[in-house]
């Protein structure tokens, strides 16, 4: 009766669950379970900020660790934005049901494209470091299998309820599996739903939904089919890092440039977030198990990966930078420009700053925020005549006319899609030679290819815009130079048209690989290896005026060979005493991301682009006693070649610039420990420590090219690096915890974590000896321009409490568990931020550093039913 | 089956959640109050001589005369109506457009003059303009230079005829340093006008046109000085032949090279220097009392050895028949001679010692200065270059110090003419 009546509450309010699954009573999985989401807004990695990219994160994937150090880790670091060995997310490989997912592209895993499905992804099979895996060669970082079978899960269902004031406030989960049936059926569903008005941040909100269906057929003993799809349609409003001075004139550590309020036609003020997510990439898969004998098993997978990625932001023409916190409206402009000023101007720019000041300090949001009433205004005023229309455009009338009058927008928001249509097919097997030895191999190919393009998302009451560009439009005085694209000279855009740019990357990937073990009584042992075949290019959809015989059709083809070797060592000095090392030298393929100087008006390729070196070895220590297992690592990685591209306004030589920097070698090095000890049988104590060395230790060369025309300003301008630390995260970390876990089915548990040497990602072209050249030795603006920003160190306090009912009647559980993180509310951690590309060598502090800071208290509070 | 109609109930539950697109109005018209309509030249009346904030309700209707596309504008342009012309200062750059016939309303606006050029200020287009129409172009007023009054006519769109630059082989303005151009234009009977040229201005580096013709523009004063601007390179249509042209006067006109240095610039109209030397820019060319070009050596009571060079753009005298090279000079304090040297072949950007045959002209000056202790430039009298006639001709005056002995020298009005 009771239990029917909460399933009956469940079903009309979804405020309640059900569920069955889970050992223990007492599992700390509930802690795991709230942590992806901490990431996706606050992007992990410092680069990517500029770069308006996706977030990228491993910590979902690290939070489900067994490994003693990583589940820690993955759980208590990811607020700092800690990464695993310093590595980025292209070093680990992921797969769910034996499907590659990292992004071909770049190589990222990319969590929030499976983000809600926490019941299907929580207990993947994951290790870290190089091991012996099972559907890859694998790479430096982690490796990680999710399976998504009916019969490999637990039957019966879970849902859930959970209420938090992270990046989104609730969180309604539902999943049942059914097992295999007697005839050979089994089905798992999976499905959530995330959302907020307003996340903890201001202006940001969230509304993602996810799906999983997998279907299992066992034909007959040796083959077993699977069909499986599962995405994650999120939208989301973002949060943007600003400079301190914004956060010190507000007062607010989490003020966010993003949004502004625009006014409603009942005159109410709503608020607008200019940078919104909207993110669909299914994922569809057909797999077939196949037993050949007891000794011989392969898994083949054909899959297909569908979607579109869209993010959104302002554009303008012949407008004001509407940004609030352009350099030009904040009051330190006024500052920096009160010496260079004269007589009346002297005052005027006092009166200005005066005013300007007033207005941050008050939180004014017309000065703080985005002004959208006023860019409506710019727009619904503009009236303008575009003449001499190529192809035409449809008019009022409904008539194609080469001539149109009409609101021209200075302000829109457009939209920048990354659609991917990735095909792949796959197969990897297990053979097992003797009791002693095995081979693991397998194959894959994939072929991938994104749409990228420019859409027009708002005209923002305006009636149109023309694709051409600005400042090519000054720059040249051959108009046709300023066209986007040559074969639509004036081409009027609408919601909903393309414009700007549009053009697919192909890349096409093979790869086979192979391991070898061998196992005795204390000795287990692999050897590995790979071989690869990458090739990509650009094909170009849109000629453009500025590079018409580079734009245009498809690039020359890159194809580049790779290999790779690993082996591994593990003795046993007894069952409780482990001692493994592992190394692995590969060379991979670098990533089309990084090749391209400028994709979005051309081809020309990064000079001297080369494959990645990855050198690698690591030595462990592992002890499993009754009462004490733990972990030590030592690990050494050097991944050497790597490629840096990027655009950006550079100061000195006034103009839009592309910066590549080739011969980017890493070093990753450092010890980590983890244990987790059992005091008595209800107290546990853990702790986790990492003491890392990440550094670059070459010197690399730029390559500048103006943005406009590839005229070539700067060739092989050195970049002194060496020695300077990789930014965007924690260097060293601790973490120790104690936990209760009582016999009635209760637990309750705190973190203390500490973290330290975090740097800022030095901008390259402030290392150049061009950078200095305009002081003397020894003159103390030199270092200014030249040290490397270091953060103070920060920590955090986290609670975990939770506790759990059986239910005896149908043998159901009710469960309820709460988290609090950083608990004492510490706002004042900055964990990452980045160095402005632009800056002016003559004062530094015009162009500052943005910061970006932890999440102050922050709680999140399930209900679960498993049953 | 329960158990499949639940998880289907759900289900959809789970999606209606995931249906909240955040939409939104477009917020509301900011109107621009009309108030009094007033004419462009009532409102010109109505200036003090002082800068004032215009505080009745009046509002001026007229058409925008020159746009900032091509860069030579920058948050300015002007506006037109039957009674007269007014310059507008824009609070940010953009929006308004050649053609666009347009209300401001002025309320609230400072009204001022820069060089007697009266102005309005710190304009919101967005806020305070509105757009009626658009493609409503007033017709240039055709004029000659003499009939252009400084008060009527002042940001007036113009139109002059048979004019010519005065400045040959020069560029409308210096697109490196980004620094305004100010170049002569003639009519035939000697009256003139400056046209000023922005360093920004997307036509910045192209030559000077050589021709006689017409050329459109806005017509601006500073104070009492006649100033043009252009508003589109496709309006200067200067292609026909110049006043002077085989009629053997020897007017400004006819100058196939001048430089004066009066724009405080030893660079501007193409013109390069070269150093090499002990001592850090001792010797160089520098530009003295913001007219004249001078070197010297001494520095600190000591001569330090250099090599300097002053080197002219390239020249066509290939439509010359008897051109000579004309300038002032002066030296004092003892040293070796200034040189000076012609070339046919350089290359117009390298260092004179290393590129390009140069013939010594030294010795053919008729009148170097001598060093009588006097500071007044001499004439140098005319150097034939008839047999120098060539499509691309470049001249250097080369200075000479060492570490013990070196002269000042000072040259101006550099002119090659027939």
């Amino acid at each position: 009766m009771i239990v029917n009546c909460i399933k009956s509450l469940a079903i009309y309010t979804i405020f309640f669950i059900l569920t069955l699954d889970v050992n223990s009573q007492t599992d700390s999985t509930f802690a795991t379970d709230s942590v992806d989401n901490i990431i996706p807004v606050f992007t992990t990695t410092v680069d990517l900020l500029d770069n308006e990219l996706q977030s990228q994160d491993i910590s979902g994937l690290l939070q489900s660790s067994r490994d003693v150090y990583v589940n820690q880790a993955g759980f208590n670091f990811s607020a700092a934005r800690y990464r695993l060995r310093g590595y980025s997310s292209e070093n680990t490989r992921l797969f769910i049901n034996g499907i590659p997912v990292n992004d071909p592209e770049n190589g990222w895993t990319i969590w929030s494209y499976w983000g809600g499905l926490n019941d299907v992804t929580r207990y993947p099979e994951t290790s870290f470091g190089i091991s012996n895996s099972a559907a890859t060669f694998g790479s430096v970082g982690a490796y990680s299998f999710i399976s998504a079978l009916p019969s490999e899960k637990k039957t019966g269902g879970r849902i859930s309820y959970a209420s938090t004031n992270r990046s989104y406030r609730n969180r309604a989960m539902y999943t049942y599996n059914t097992g295999l049936s007697n005839k050979g059926w089994g089905f798992l569903i999976s499905g959530s739903s995330r959302w907020s008005d307003e996340g903890y941040v201001p202006g940001t909100y969230y509304s993602a939904g996810s799906y999983l269906l997998s279907i299992e057929k066992k034909v007959n003993r040796k083959h077993t089919l699977n069909l499986m799809g599962f995405g994650s349609p999120t939208v989301q409003g973002r949060q943007g890092i600003a400079l301190q001075e914004a956060y010190d004139l507000t007062g607010e550590n989490f003020y966010n440039p993003y949004w502004g309020y625009q006014t409603q036609s009942d005159g109410t003020k709503k608020k607008r977030n200019a940078r919104n997510r909207d993110n669909h990439k299914p994922y569809m898969t057909l797999g077939h198990y196949w037993k050949i004998s007891d000794k011989l098993n392969i898994q083949s997978n054909l899959y297909a990966i569908i979607g579109r990625t869209a993010n959104s932001n302002l554009n303008w023409f012949n407008a004001n930078d509407p940004r609030p916190d352009y350099y030009k409206y904040l009051p330190s402009y006024y500052v920096n420009n009160q010496g260079s000023l004269s007589g009346n101007q002297v005052i005027e720019n006092q009166n200005e700053y005066n005013q300007i000041l007033q207005g941050w300090q008050e939180s004014d949001p017309n000065i703080t925020q985005l002004n959208w009433d006023l860019m409506y205004n710019a727009n619904y005023n503009n009236l303008y005549t575009q003449n001499n229309i190529e192809n035409g455009t449809i008019d009022e009338n409904g008539d194609l006319v080469n001539s149109l009058t009409a609101r021209r927008s200075k302000y829109i928001v457009e939209e920048y899609r990354l659609d991917p249509r990735h095909y792949g097919f796959n197969s990897f097997g297990k053979l097992i030679i003797n009791e002693n030895s095995g081979l693991n191999f397998g194959l894959s190919i994939s072929n991938y290819k994104s749409k990228n393009f420019r859409l027009m998302n708002d005209l923002l009451g305006g009636d149109y815009w023309v694709d051409i560009d600005q400042f090519a439009l000054r720059d040249f005085d051959d108009p046709t130079q300023a066209q986007n694209d040559l074969q639509n000279i004036n081409n009027i855009i609408k919601v909903g048209d393309i414009f700007g740019y549009n053009y697919d990357i192909h890349v096409n990937k093979n790869e086979v690989f192979s391991t070898y073990s061998y196992n005795k009584k204390r000795i287990e042992s692999f050897i590995g290896i790979n071989l690869s075949n990458t090739t990509f290019w650009r094909n170009g959809k849109m000629q453009n005026g500025r590079f018409p015989n580079q734009s245009l059709g498809n690039s020359e083809k890159q194809t580049f060979i790779n290999y790779g070797l690993k082996f591994g060592f593990l003795y046993k000095i007894t069952g409780r005493h482990l001692l493994s090392f592992n190394g692995m030298y590969k060379t991979e393929a670098p990533y089309v991301r990084n090749a391209y100087v400028s994709p979005r008006t051309r081809d020309q390729l990064v000079p001297n682009l080369k494959s990645t070196e990855i050198i690698s070895g690591d030595l462990n220590y592992n002890v499993r006693l009754p009462f004490l297992k733990a972990r030590l690592t030592g690990f050494y990685t050097q991944i050497n070649n790597q490629t840096w591209a990027r655009s950006f306004y550079h100061d000195e030589y006034r103009t839009f610039v592309n910066y590549m920097m080739t011969n980017v070698d890493q070093l990753f090095m450092g010890i980590e420990l983890g244990f987790e000890s059992n005091i008595t049988s209800t107290v546990q104590l853990t702790g986790a420590f990492t003491i890392g060395d990440y550094l670059y230790i070459s010197r690399p060369v730029a390559t500048i090219t103006r943005d406009n025309s590839q005229e070539i300003i700067a060739l092989d301008k050195i970049v002194y690096l060496k020695n300077f630390k990789i930014g965007g995260m924690p260097q060293q970390a601790a973490s120790v915890g104690l936990k209760y876990n009582a016999p009635k089915y209760w637990y309750a548990g705190i973190n203390f974590n500490y973290f330290a040497d975090i740097y800022l990602s030095p901008n390259p072209d402030r290392r150049t000896s061009e950078a200095i050249s305009g002081y003397a030795d020894g003159l103390p603006y030199i270092n200014e321009i030249i040290d490397q920003t270091k953060l103070n160190n920060g920590n955090a306090v986290n609670l975990f409490c939770g506790k759990s009912w059986k239910i005896y009647r149908n043998n159901s559980y009710l469960r309820l568990g709460l988290n609090i993180n950083n608990l004492l509310d510490n706002i004042s951690f900055k964990t990452g931020g980045y160095e402005q590309l632009r800056y002016d060598a003559s004062n530094i502090q015009r162009f500052p550093n943005k910061y970006g800071y932890m999440y102050g208290r922050t709680y999140f509070l399930m209900i679960s039913y498993l049953y | 089956m329960r158990k499949i109609k639940n998880t289907i109930k759900i289900f959809f539950i789970i999606c209606l959640f995931y249906s909240c697109n955040k939409t939104y109005d477009n917020p509301p018209i900011n109107e621009v109050p009309i108030g009094n309509i007033i004419s462009i030249s009532d409102l010109k009346d109505m200036f003090t001589g002082s800068a004032t904030v215009i505080d009745s309700n009046y509002s001026i209707f007229g058409n925008i005369t020159c746009e900032e596309t091509n860069g030579n504008f920058y948050k300015e342009v002007f506006m037109q109506d039957l009674s007269g012309a007014i310059k507008l200062k824009l609070k940010a750059s953009g929006g308004l457009y050649i053609g666009d016939s347009i209300r401001i309303n002025i309320q609230g606006i400072t009204m001022s003059e820069y060089g007697e050029l009266i102005q309005l200020e710190n304009v919101d287009v967005d806020q305070q303009v509105v757009k009626i129409a658009t493609e409503r172009f007033i017709v240039p007023y055709e004029a000659t230079i003499a009939q252009l009054s400084l008060s009527e006519d002042q940001s007036r769109l113009v139109k002059l005829n048979d004019v010519e630059f005065s400045e040959m082989g020069m560029t409308y303005a210096d697109a490196v340093n980004l620094s305004t151009g100010s170049r002569l234009l003639s009519d035939c009977n000697g009256n003139t006008v400056s046209v000023r040229t922005s360093g920004y201005a997307n036509f910045a580096d192209d030559t000077l046109p050589s021709g006689n013709g017409s050329i459109v523009g806005i017509f601006t004063i500073y104070n009492s000085e006649k100033q043009f601007v252009i508003r589109d390179i496709n309006e200067v249509m200067l292609d026909s032949i110049r006043c002077n042209s085989g009629g053997g006067g020897t007017g400004g006109s006819g100058d196939y090279l001048y430089k004066d240095f009066d724009d405080g610039s030893l660079t501007s109209g193409g013109w390069k220097t070269f150093w090499s030397g002990t001592n850090p820019n001792i010797g160089e060319w520098e530009i003295l009392f913001g007219t004249i070009a001078k070197a010297s050596n001494y520095s600190n009571s000591s001569n330090y050895a250099c090599e300097s060079w002053l080197v002219s753009p390239n020249i066509d005298l290939s439509n010359a028949t008897s051109p000579y090279l004309v300038f002032d000079n002066v030296t004092r304090y003892g040293g070796p001679q200034l040189e000076l040297y012609i070339s046919s072949n350089y290359d117009g950007v390298s260092n004179p010692d290393v590129q390009g045959t140069w013939f010594d002209l030294t010795n053919y000056v008729p009148n170097w200065d001598t060093d009588n202790f006097d500071w007044t430039l001499v004439p140098s009298g005319n150097t034939d270059l008839t047999q120098f006639i060539a499509s691309s001709v470049a001249i250097a005056y080369k200075y000479t110090g060492t570490i013990s002995d070196g002269a000042t020298w000072e040259v101006d009005n550099i002119r090659i003419t027939e």
